[in-house]
């Protein structure tokens, strides 16, 4: 997403592009767009959501806003095209770019899921694969500072000063 | 670090040492998300040409439209990257 929302900016420069960037990460609906974006936006979620759902009906509003059959053609496997790549990104574990926020850790302020999360890495670290050995290390997810697992993750990050809750359980070969 | 083991750019040769190249001479950089793919090169190039084309080639759509869809997808999805 956040990907995207900086290709967006690059594309529409300026005030207004940052405006509407941030709110289409936000909520689409409350971003400040024409009829025909409106419908596009409206399309993109109903295609992703519920896909089982749609309807020939469910064009209409594509056609209404002056968007012509190759323009919904366009649009649909762009829409397509990011569910498809969305899931190998998530299925697989995508790296994230350096310049990323951190992925968001729910639940990072209870001590409880970090000791369990602790206890998972020790159990683990290391285990053997067929690929060979895996170590499980912490990883801060602002400057990918590596440091050994089984114990708790250091309160700041050594290298960068990334609080404690920036750190995440990853494998290493 | 992915979850599967991918191809290291100091490690690539042939079809992905082509398209590692291509992608530090258009972005800067090797994307977390091209190196995902290296295990298969030929779905790597695939994966790219639908990419380019969807995106970039002619389209009666803006770009920043093509963008704005591509934000509303991930947003949906809930995908951080």
């Amino acid at each position: 997403m956040h990907a995207h929302a900086k290709d967006f900016r690059s594309e529409v420069p300026g005030p207004e592009g940052e405006r509407v960037a941030a709110a289409l990460v936000d909520d689409w609906r409350r971003a400040p767009l024409d009829a025909a974006d409106r419908a596009l936006c409206e399309h993109a979620e109903k295609l992703t959501l519920r896909p089982h759902a749609m309807r020939e009906a469910d064009l209409r509003p594509l056609h209404e806003a002056g968007l012509d059959d190759r323009a919904i053609h366009d649009a649909t496997q762009v829409i397509a095209y990011f569910n498809y790549i969305i899931r190998v990104a998530d299925g697989l574990g995508v790296d994230l770019e350096p310049d990323m926020p951190p992925r968001p850790r729910p639940h990072a302020e209870s001590s409880e899921t970090e000791d369990a999360v602790a206890a998972a890495g020790e159990a683990m670290a290391p285990c053997i694969t067929d690929t060979g050995t895996m170590t499980i290390v912490w990883k801060c997810l602002r400057c990918n500072h590596h440091l050994p697992a089984g114990s708790d993750p250091p309160a700041a990050c050594p290298s960068c000063g990334a609080p404690r809750t920036e750190f995440a359980l990853v494998e290493e070969d | 670090m992915a979850w599967i083991r991918t191809v290291p750019e100091g490690a690539a040769e042939g079809e992905l040492r082509r398209h590692y190249d291509a992608a530090v001479s258009r972005a800067g950089k090797v994307f977390g998300i091209v190196r995902l793919m290296s295990p298969n090169p030929a779905v790597l190039e695939a994966a790219m040409g639908l990419y380019r084309a969807a995106m970039f080639g002619p389209s009666p759509l803006s770009r920043a439209r093509r963008e704005m869809l591509a934000t509303v997808v991930s947003r949906v999805n809930g995908c951080h990257y």
